[in-house]
């Protein structure tokens, strides 16, 4: 059976893609009258260097393709309780987390850094295995600390939101 | 004389010295927790010095890497977990040794060994600095040029993953930095008719996504800590016996350790292995490495924080980089006016003589906090997960906000933080793309005059000899790193041939 490191593989082609568009958006800036060299000529140079790299990727990953990576632990997952079998939020964590900071980016500029941090910070909380609790606590003292440090500390505005 | 004066009141004075408290207590928690890195405390330090006076500013960040490097012994000794991937060298001989009970001498010795190879890297530094830069002041865009491409060569070949992995993170750090208005003709670059990207990537946000939010996504919900197996009574008892013991072998480290952290682009991750395994080799008893023997701790401990210091000889002399945590405190002195290069030594040389003094002030301070962080190691421990992952998002979104007031930051910080997840899944290495985001705009303005010179001629390049001579070292390492590769690429297929 072929087995293929998918993720090398889409990230080959991605950086190929991407390569190849850069370098042909370069080729397409043209230098000014009178001058040797254009804002083209570096992003040519790196556009053409990531697509040739990208294929050599490319390449490595197909013939890597029945090599099995190394699985070697840098440190003892059972010290750390990491080899217990991942569960449902585990798997979730990282995707839920993103659309935590996206969530963040949409609602802080009209609810305002308190009341959007606070609400972040509970949720990260309770979505990392903390209780309710240790959440509200931990959410009100950190988002507090956080404005005073940049508000009144290092005099940087944080979004105030509509109310000001 | 006169501008040694000049740097004492620049780092003597209330704020700076409270900022280096304040930030080697920061480096110090960051560092000794398990998955945090010294770079991810360098990498949300930095929106608060956007705020500070320069030397205050890098004080903070020295300050903050020298306690992080040395505290990430910690974890390595009592959980077997490198806090950074210079203490994995030896992290097997320094848990052995705990678990022999002789966790206070292990972490002893990563202290003190820390403080007398950053000391000496520091007279290194003080020494050679001066005399490069007046050697430097020669150096024209062809030599800046090709000095840079060879410290981004060696940071991106001698990375984690291969020549393309590491090429091409080194190219996406480039390609970032692209983004933006043309230096030369004021073209708008890759910019998508995005208003925001029309003054570029800031390197903050990219960098807090890069290290931090990608360093918590990969951590993620299920690293929980184990209780440390062993106490640390007295972290210092025996150090001195043992480190007068293998008296050479710290001499060596540091030397060692002074030499590789000083070259352009290398960093000193690669020079702790090297005296490991350099330890190792000369050793009466090379059987005993890696059940807890101090020999090779000694050494590669040393060598770390020598490396640490030099490595910003390359980064203050010449502006290039030898690692991450030097690329983001060239990115500071650009903030900060302070443009690193022959200059900042021969035109304004109390601003030097101010970073090495809060170098001789960070390694000093190690001896009393790393005594009361190895006391305290359980505690440090013991800090829940869920707490700290948030308190770090949190600061994250703050920071990546506040350098331009706007959530185009954010979302800079979270796009980049995500692909950095992903390439580093894959193995690929994230410092790179940092010194691209960095150096790019280095390189390319030195490339531009360059080519604009010699009339389009790529030969024109080595033409002058300095130029001539870094050119060809790049070439060669290259040539080395690519033979390299394509031999380990075609080796493994003629073993599977074989097996089939």
């Amino acid at each position: 059976m072929t087995t293929v490191n998918r993720l090398d593989l889409v990230i080959s082609i991605l950086f190929t893609l991407v390569g190849g568009y850069v370098l042909a958006g370069a080729l397409q800036m043209k230098a000014m009258p009178g001058m040797a060299v254009g804002p083209g000529l570096f992003p040519s140079v790196t556009g053409a260097a990531m697509l040739l790299l990208g294929l050599v990727m490319l390449v490595q990953t197909w013939l890597k393709r029945n090599v099995l990576p190394p699985q070697e632990p840098l440190y003892d997952a059972s010290v750390n309780g990491d080899d217990e079998p991942e569960t449902l939020i585990d798997r979730l964590y990282n995707p839920l987390l993103l659309l935590a900071i996206l969530a963040v980016i949409l609602f802080m500029p009209v609810l305002g850094f308190l009341i959007t941090g606070t609400i972040f910070v509970v949720a990260m909380v309770l979505l990392g295995g903390g209780s309710w609790l240790q959440a509200i606590i931990f959410g009100l003292i950190m988002t507090g600390l956080t404005y005073a440090l940049f508000v009144y500390g290092l005099r940087v505005p944080v979004p105030a939101g509509l109310w000001g | 004389m006169n501008a040694f004066v000049e740097a004492l009141s620049l780092v003597f004075n209330l704020e700076t010295l409270l900022v280096i408290l304040a930030s080697a207590i920061f480096g110090l928690f960051v560092g000794a927790l398990p998955g945090l890195t010294a770079t991810m405390a360098t990498a949300l330090l930095v929106p608060l010095t956007f705020y500070m006076a320069p030397i205050p500013a890098i004080a903070a960040i020295i300050a903050s890497t020298a306690m992080a490097i040395t505290a990430g012994d910690l974890p390595g000794t009592l959980l077997r977990i490198p806090g950074t991937p210079a203490s994995a060298a030896y992290v097997e001989d320094s848990y052995r040794m705990a678990q022999k009970g002789q966790a206070g001498l292990a972490i002893g010795i990563g202290v003190i060994g820390s403080v007398l190879g950053g000391l000496f890297g520091f007279v290194f530094l003080m020494f050679t600095a001066p005399a490069l830069a007046k050697f430097a002041l020669g150096f024209s865009s062809f030599e800046y040029f090709w000095l840079a491409v060879l410290g981004l060569s060696c940071a991106a070949l001698i990375s984690s993953g291969g020549v393309a992995k590491g090429g091409l993170s080194l190219l996406l750090g480039l390609l970032i930095a692209q983004v933006g208005v043309d230096p030369l003709t004021g073209t708008p670059r890759f910019t998508f008719g995005v208003s925001e990207l029309t003054g570029g990537i800031s390197f903050i946000p990219a960098m807090i996504g890069m290290f931090a939010l990608a360093e918590v996504m990969r951590t993620g919900r299920r690293f929980r800590l184990g209780v440390p197996q062993a106490n640390v009574r007295n972290p210092f008892k025996g150090v001195l016996a043992c480190l007068w013991k293998y008296r050479k072998n710290q001499i060596r480290g540091s030397v060692i350790g002074s030499l590789i952290g000083a070259l352009p682009g290398v960093g000193g991750d690669l020079a702790a292995w090297v005296t490991y395994s350099l330890a190792k080799k000369t050793s009466k008893t090379p059987e005993l490495f890696g059940k807890g023997h101090p020999e090779g701790l000694v050494e590669a401990g040393a060598t770390n924080n020598a490396a640490l210091s030099s490595s910003w000889i390359p980064a203050m002399v010449f502006g290039i980089p030898g690692d991450a945590v030097t690329a983001i405190a060239v990115g500071v002195l650009v903030m900060k006016g302070m443009e690193p290069g022959p200059q900042l030594l021969t035109s304004n040389p109390q601003n030097f003589y101010a970073v090495m003094l809060v170098f001789v002030i960070a390694n000093i301070l190690m001896l009393p906090l790393g005594y009361i962080a190895a006391r305290s190691a359980r505690r440090i421990f013991e800090v829940p997960r869920a707490l700290l992952n948030a308190a770090i998002l949190l600061f994250c979104i703050v920071g990546s906000y506040s350098i331009n007031n706007t959530m185009f930051g954010v979302t800079i910080m979270l796009a980049l933080g995500v692909i950095a997840f992903f390439l580093e899944k894959s193995g690929f290495a994230i410092a790179p793309i940092i010194l691209g985001i960095v150096l790019g705009p280095l390189v390319e303005q030195n490339f531009t005059t360059s080519m604009i010179i010699t009339n389009g001629n790529v030969l024109g390049l080595f033409e002058r000899p300095i130029s001539a001579v870094l050119g060809i070292a790049t070439i060669a390492v290259w040539s080395l790193f690519i033979f390299g590769s394509v031999k380990k690429t075609f080796r493994p297929k003629e073993i599977a041939g074989e097996t089939l």
